[in-house]
């Protein structure tokens, strides 16, 4: 599944190789208020999850390793 | 003149409250500030005076003091970045600029035009193609008239309490958010936050907002995220910027089940209201526009929509040719291509220009295209929209490169572009097409 999150990352950001857990989603990848908002989309999708508004502040969702703990709170960390 | 209209208005309000994450005013407090500060700046020897200030509240109060005075007030944004504001800072000669320290005062900059700013209060700055944007002259009489017209079928009360989440460097949310919001007295709560949809769910909750306006885009990833809609307060919500999708449409209805949702259309050189889709329309035309407000006339002509009327700008600053080109004989063509049914209620189908609408921004490929040739190793570059599948247009790229990847070119984009700028979708090829004049032909998916 990490590596389902990582092919999401790098067609997003035009990445040729996977991210690391500390690049940050903004300022490294590129992926502005607009896109994070597809990313979160994608994840939902991608993992058939739906994730709660409570769990979407964007002061708690800055790097891709933000993005890879929340998915997991919600696939029961099946990473 | 803007600054008595308003005050007029607002007396009846002077408790109503404006605040933001640091401060709360009164409308009272509002009209003192641009008072005092407002003669502060009638001593400054100069006819025009930029706004850059981190929040949207000192935004207001420096507007406030600039009508006050009688200066014709130039807002930037800190939100599009500093090369943005370097260019209008010289192409309209901002000698003075008030900021978060005080008035800034650079001599070195001026430009010397013939445009008489006497009675231009606004000058609002708006993309162009070569890159360099084009400050649009709104007079006192253009935003008196279009703010009134507004009101005329704007439902909103001063019961009600409106967030404004977009900077008051947009004529939509100067004119239609904040103006709108002072002759009305509503309670005004400001996010200056980036865009984040979960930032505005919380801050609509928190401050119980009921009236909102915002891009379809906007409104499309705040319906994708927000899981309990039944339990947000929004009564009011005004959508603009860009077409609206019927998935959009459907989207909003689903999570507003209650709200009167209005579909608006205007432009900057137009004050910038032009069209409004009266609420109780919504439901049955929502792709639609509606109809010309109060003070306005419209025709199509050549399918493009043209607009006249007292609240239509004056001209762009110090730029007679392209206000030629925009401005006939009192008819502003808007470049937008638009047709109305049988029930004359006007839609907008089309740009007649390769402008792209991303989220509601206006994004000229030219200029991305010049500001990515900067870069010697991207050889040949051309930026198009394309439609995306629920809402609004990506940008995309296609370039012929020198021994780079995408990820690198990607890179260079970060580098020199505005993040808002940013390509959805890239493209390297080996060459461009081009027709038989030698020109580019450039793509849009439509």
């Amino acid at each position: 599944m990490l590596e389902q999150i990582n092919d999401i990352l790098m067609d997003m950001a035009f990445l040729d190789d996977p991210p690391s857990l500390e690049d940050k989603l903004k300022d490294d990848l590129g992926i502005d208020s607009l896109k994070l908002v597809e990313l979160i989309i994608n994840l939902e999708e991608c993992f058939d999850i739906t994730i709660e508004e409570n769990d979407l502040n964007p002061q708690n969702i800055n790097t891709v390793g933000d993005i890879v703990n929340l998915a997991s709170r919600y696939t029961g960390g099946q990473l | 003149m803007i600054y008595e209209f308003l005050c007029s208005k607002m007396s009846y309000f002077l408790d109503k409250t404006i605040q933001d994450e640091t401060q709360t005013i009164t409308f009272c407090d509002l009209l003192r500030y641009a008072e005092t500060f407002g003669e502060e700046l009638k001593k400054q020897n100069t006819d025009k005076i930029g706004i850059l200030c981190r929040s949207n509240l000192d935004t207001a109060k420096a507007l406030m003091a600039c009508f006050y005075a009688h200066k014709t007030a130039v807002p930037l944004s800190y939100r599009y970045g500093e090369k943005h504001n370097k260019k209008i800072i010289e192409s309209i000669g901002l000698s003075h600029i008030i900021t978060d320290s005080g008035i800034e005062v650079n001599s070195n900059v001026s430009v010397t035009s013939s445009d008489n700013l006497d009675d231009v209060a606004l000058i609002m700055c708006t993309s162009g193609t070569t890159g360099n944007p084009k400050g649009a002259m709104i007079t006192h009489k253009n935003i008196i008239t279009n703010v009134t017209d507004i009101a005329d079928y704007f439902n909103v009360h001063e019961y009600q309490k409106i967030l404004i989440s977009r900077p008051l460097y947009h004529c939509a949310v100067l004119t239609g958010e904040f103006l709108i919001s002072l002759m009305k007295g509503l309670d005004i709560v400001f996010y200056d936050g980036d865009f984040h949809p979960i930032n505005i769910l919380h801050t609509i909750d928190k401050h119980n907002i009921s009236v909102m306006c915002g891009t379809p885009t906007m409104f499309y990833h705040i319906c994708a995220l927000a899981k309990k809609a039944y339990a947000k307060p929004l009564d009011v919500i005004a959508v603009s910027g860009e077409c609206m999708t019927i998935e959009t449409a459907e989207c909003l209805r689903k999570t507003f089940p209650n709200a009167d949702i209005y579909n608006v259309y205007g432009l900057t050189e137009a004050s910038p209201r032009v069209c409004y889709l009266p609420q109780e329309l919504f439901d049955k035309y929502p792709l639609y526009v509606g109809f010309p407000l109060r003070s306005l006339a419209i025709k199509i002509d050549n399918g493009e929509l043209l607009v006249k009327g007292p609240s239509v700008m004056k001209g762009y600053y110090n730029n007679p040719e392209a206000t030629n080109r925009i401005l006939k004989d009192g008819w502003l063509h808007t470049g937008d291509i638009a047709e109305m049914n049988e029930s004359m209620v006007l839609r907008i189908k089309s740009r007649k220009d390769n402008m792209i609408i991303r989220a509601g921004m206006n994004i000229y490929p030219q200029e991305i295209e010049n500001t990515l040739k900067q870069d010697p190793r991207i050889l040949e570059v051309v930026a198009y929209g394309k439609q995306r599948d629920m809402v609004g247009q990506q940008v995309c790229l296609k370039a012929v490169v020198d021994g780079i990847s995408k990820s690198e070119l990607f890179s260079i984009c970060k580098q020199l572009l505005p993040i808002y700028q940013l390509p959805d979708v890239i493209e390297i090829v080996d060459e461009i097409p081009k027709n038989a004049s030698g020109k580019i032909i450039r793509r849009t998916g439509k």
